[in-house]
């Protein structure tokens, strides 16, 4: 039982902003890797976050309000191996 | 401890942290062996007992590095951190390992502990700088050890880079007497095996995780491995050292303090660096980036015997052999960059069919899956996955989670840029 919560942020960028979203989402803390990807979605964020409160606050407070994100997508992670 | 406030994403791509560590390494390990050389050429003629003491003192200025980097300072954000954050964000305090990370530092220290003997007993019996380069064939061992981990067939680019580093490595080595047969049979045999071992086991306990997020700090691996690599060090010595050599240490302890504890330092930083590399990158591709010491030692014993003539040893022979020797650091840089430059990661995201069981375990134990994570919401599982290139992703891996009959969709986001 750990005291951690961890959740992947999938998100959509607008075209051009990509490097701009990259440098406001690496300022996160609780951001402990960005990866800026090809295919359905063009930036991974990792999050470890306390409690659900507090991923509710960084998702909707901190992330959401970053210009240039068009859509994102938030799966909180059950278990990891590896 | 929460790893939330400990362990923010890096400002610099992982790359960028990833060869700058290696290198630095390789550079704080030329100003150690430089030290070293100084000492052996000017205080003390017996390698085993300046070895001996020198461990020890190693120790001690370690312990009292770590303890100082242990102590709390209040960071910009507001959070308090140690100052040995600065050095590995994975760091606290010192402190006693959790019981497996400890005892894989036990046999990182056995074989550590085997290698350094190995290493003092030649330095006796041969010139050092013959001894250092064959040491760089550990990188061959690495890299094999690396393709049988990944269970992978050898591609003809990794065929090519163990090419290029056996010869790299052997021009590196060259004397102008040819090959020092001997020593290369004990520097390939038993030291360098020693190596291989000791840097699998510093990996698996740097890739240990704690608790989620926070790994094992390179600061207490390097404290540990210390310890146990002395006592090991200690007990072969002990058959070895004569009389004369411990009347020779209380001789010269006092003005060999100095040079041991400024070696010290700088090994320190080397292994510090060199550990956090490991944790982010392949074994061969650290041993190889960190082997620009074998050249930086030009320049190092250039600046040293401005201060001290003599006392650094002499770089003014033949320097045809120097430009064979740069080749051959040039031919192990590409050899196994190319190798490591050829690798693609990628994120890959599935949904599986209703009813289906937890199939976690069977997606982890697909090779070349780094993590697994099950998901809550639209997509059901993201696997992190690495491979040698974009055709083997398709044919190494997406087609084995394909082959899964409960998997339903998936999609494959190729990584361009990743910080961590």
């Amino acid at each position: 039982m750990t005291d951690t919560i961890r959740a992947y942020v999938l998100m959509e960028i607008e075209i051009g902003n990509t490097d701009r979203v990259v440098e406001q989402l690496k300022s996160i803390n609780e951001a402990t890797r960005v990866a800026v990807t090809t295919g359905v979605y063009d930036i991974v964020v990792l999050l470890e976050v306390e409690s659900l409160e507090a991923l509710y606050e960084i998702t909707v407070n901190r992330i959401h309000k970053i210009p240039g994100i068009r859509d994102t997508s938030t799966a909180v992670i059950e278990k990891m191996i590896g | 401890m929460s790893s939330v406030s400990e362990r923010p994403v890096g400002r610099r791509s992982v790359v960028t942290v990833f060869y700058s560590l290696a290198i630095g390494s390789g550079v704080m390990r030329s100003i150690s062996v430089t030290l070293d050389v100084a000492a052996l050429n000017t205080l003390i003629a017996d390698p085993l007992a300046f070895g001996f003491m020198s461990q020890w003192t190693s120790l001690l200025v370690t312990v009292l590095l770590v303890s100082v980097l242990s102590l709390p300072r209040r960071a910009s954000s507001g959070s308090r951190r140690t100052f040995g954050y600065s050095l590995d964000p994975d760091f606290g305090r010192l402190r006693v390992l959790p019981r497996r990370p400890m005892l894989y530092l036990l046999a990182s220290g056995a074989f550590a502990g085997l290698s350094t003997f190995f290493y003092y007993f030649l330095a006796g019996a041969t010139d050092a700088s013959v001894v250092l380069p064959y040491g760089q064939l550990v990188i061959v061992y690495l890299l094999i050890g690396d393709l049988l981990a990944e269970k992978d067939t050898p591609t003809i680019v990794e065929i090519q880079s163990i090419t290029s580093v056996v010869i790299g490595v052997l021009l590196i080595g060259v004397t102008p007497g040819g090959f020092d047969l001997l020593t290369l049979i004990v520097v390939v045999g038993p030291m360098n095996i020693s190596s291989a071992l000791y840097t699998y086991y510093q990996r698996v306990t740097k890739r240990f995780e704690m608790s989620p997020g926070l790994r094992v700090d390179s600061l207490n691996m390097r404290l540990w491995t210390l310890l146990f690599l002395n006592g090991f060090f200690s007990f072969m010595s002990f058959f070895f050292l004569e009389d004369s050599s411990w009347l020779l240490m209380s001789e010269t302890f006092s003005s060999l303090l100095w040079i041991m504890v400024a070696s010290s330092v700088a090994t320190f930083l080397s292994l510090v660096m060199y550990v956090r590399a490991l944790g982010r990158g392949t074994m061969a591709v650290v041993n190889s980036l960190a082997a620009v010491s074998v050249i930086l030692g030009i320049p190092t014993t250039v600046i040293g015997n401005l201060v001290m003539p003599g006392a650094f040893g002499s770089v003014t022979y033949d320097m045809f052999l120097w430009i064979l020797k740069i080749f051959g650091v040039g031919l192990i840089l590409i050899g196994v960059v190319a190798l490591q430059a050829a690798d693609v990661r990628s994120l890959v995201l599935i949904k599986v069919r209703p009813q289906t069981g937890d199939i976690l375990p069977e997606l982890y134990d697909i090779r070349g899956v780094e993590t697994a994570a099950a998901l809550a919401g639209s997509q059901d599982y993201l696997l992190s996955i690495k491979s040698r290139s974009l055709s083997k992703t398709r044919t190494g891996i997406l087609k084995k989670v394909q082959a899964i009959p409960e998997v339903e969709m998936i999609q494959t986001l190729v990584i361009l840029k990743d910080y961590r």
